[in-house]
């Protein structure tokens, strides 16, 4: 049996319409369904505050919230936080941070994924330690300082598949002498 | 340590440090059980623990990701383990990636009219055993845990080193859910996993992947008189 060629036509259209609207209603399922969306709220970060000292090295933090914006949960894996302060720049000073789940404070730099439902945040401390090198006291290492960039690298998943997202912020020499109790000297 | 005083069943949770793919999970319960545990007593052990001493499990972000699995994923409930792309690829690569998109397929179809759970009956064994980032302790809570390998043939392999009443691995949550994945003979999993609900083994940081039911064969015994 052969089919006439409009007839063929007519059947084909449908089930081109068929498929159309089977994927119109996917996409529509979809979209109302939602995704994550992880935001860091740095701007709305706590006042950076001292959090250990000793004579030759100094710990700052302060807290951030990451934010899930979206309709779907998120995965928060890991925090990373880079400080960019090369020798060439300032050598008397070594800096390293660190970021840690508020609610769940470690001492081994390993960032433990948490999950951050939709439409709530999870709470981060960073913490920032400043290392006198060269047998400076930290006070004096400190009145020398220079800004330090750091880099916030981070990793997420949820409906999207992990991949990891940056941001830079920069802890000035005069947020870190001004928590410290250090004079900044002009060099 | 809880007991449940008229029937003498003790439930002891045992830790350890952390086990990973080099250890052999039968070996490690025997050290860690030694001179605790008697002929009348059950062993249970935590079924992500048992996993990840057979090596089951895939770091996250070294999954190669396939837009069938990206698609497939957003049918699952956002609380769900398959709900990632991670976690559905990997049920993709243990199962099948057209066995799996079929029974969601057929799943979704089925639960619009009710009828729900079909997803993971046709979707292969993984699938509801599949631990997502976060599901399990550091250092995996960044991978996606397989449900373990022949679990029957592990119990009965920790039966026989431990000389125990029986063995059994279970999948244990703070959300009063315990489910038996493998079981030895002749004991009783449903009365066992009744027991587990509070979950002995605890939280991640708690490191207690394996505990004793003291004198389960009598408790068992008792409730069959």
């Amino acid at each position: 049996m052969t089919l006439e060629f409009p007839v063929a036509c007519v059947i084909g259209l449908g089930i081109l319409m068929i498929i159309s609207i089977f994927d119109l209603l996917i996409r529509l399922f979809l979209k109302l369904r939602g995704t994550e969306i992880v935001v860091p709220h740095f701007e709305k970060r706590s006042p950076w505050q001292v959090e250990n000292r000793d004579e030759t090295s100094i710990t700052l933090s302060t807290k951030f919230l990451f934010a899930n914006e979206g309709k779907s949960s998120a995965m928060l894996i890991d925090v990373i936080a880079r400080t960019q302060l090369p020798f060439e720049q300032y050598d008397a000073v070594e800096v390293r941070g660190r970021v840690e789940c508020e609610k769940y404070p470690r001492q081994d730099d390993y960032f433990a994924a948490m999950i951050i439902e939709h439409q709530e945040s999870l709470m981060v401390k960073a913490l920032v330690t400043l290392k006198a090198r060269k047998n400076f006291h930290i006070d004096e290492a400190l009145a020398h300082m220079v800004d330090v960039p750091i880099d916030f690298i981070y990793e997420t998943a949820g409906r999207n598949p992990c991949h990891y997202s940056k941001f830079r912020i920069v802890l000035t020499a005069e947020e870190i002498t001004q928590v410290a109790g250090v004079t900044l000297l002009k060099d | 340590m809880t007991t449940t005083q008229e029937l003498r069943v003790e439930t002891i949770p045992i830790s350890t440090r952390i086990l990973t793919q080099k250890d052999d999970i039968v070996e490690m319960v025997d050290k860690y059980t030694r001179g605790k545990i008697g002929e009348n007593d059950v062993i249970c052990v935590a079924e992500s623990v048992v996993a990840i001493t057979q090596g089951k499990f895939l770091v996250a972000d070294q999954i190669e990701i396939s837009g069938l699995a990206k698609l497939c994923c957003r049918f699952i409930p956002d609380y769900g383990s398959l709900a990632t792309p991670h976690g559905m690829q990997s049920l993709m690569n243990a199962e099948g990636k057209y066995r799996v998109a079929f029974a969601l397929f057929a799943g979704f179809m089925l639960k619009l009219v009710g009828l729900r759970g079909m997803f993971y009956k046709w979707g292969g064994e993984q699938a509801a055993l599949i631990d997502d980032v976060t599901g399990t302790m550091p250092p995996f809570d960044k991978c996606v845990v397989y449900g373990p390998a022949e679990p029957d043939k592990v119990v009965a392999n920790l039966k026989s080193k431990l000389g125990c009443f029986g063995a059994i691995i279970a999948d244990v949550n703070d959300l009063k859910r315990s489910r038996i994945v493998g079981v030895t003979p002749g004991m009783d999993g449903e009365l066992a996993s009744q027991l587990l609900i509070d979950n002995p083994f605890g939280n991640a940081s708690e490191k207690r992947p394996i505990c004793i039911l003291k004198n389960f064969r009598q408790y068992q015994e008792s409730l069959r008189k």
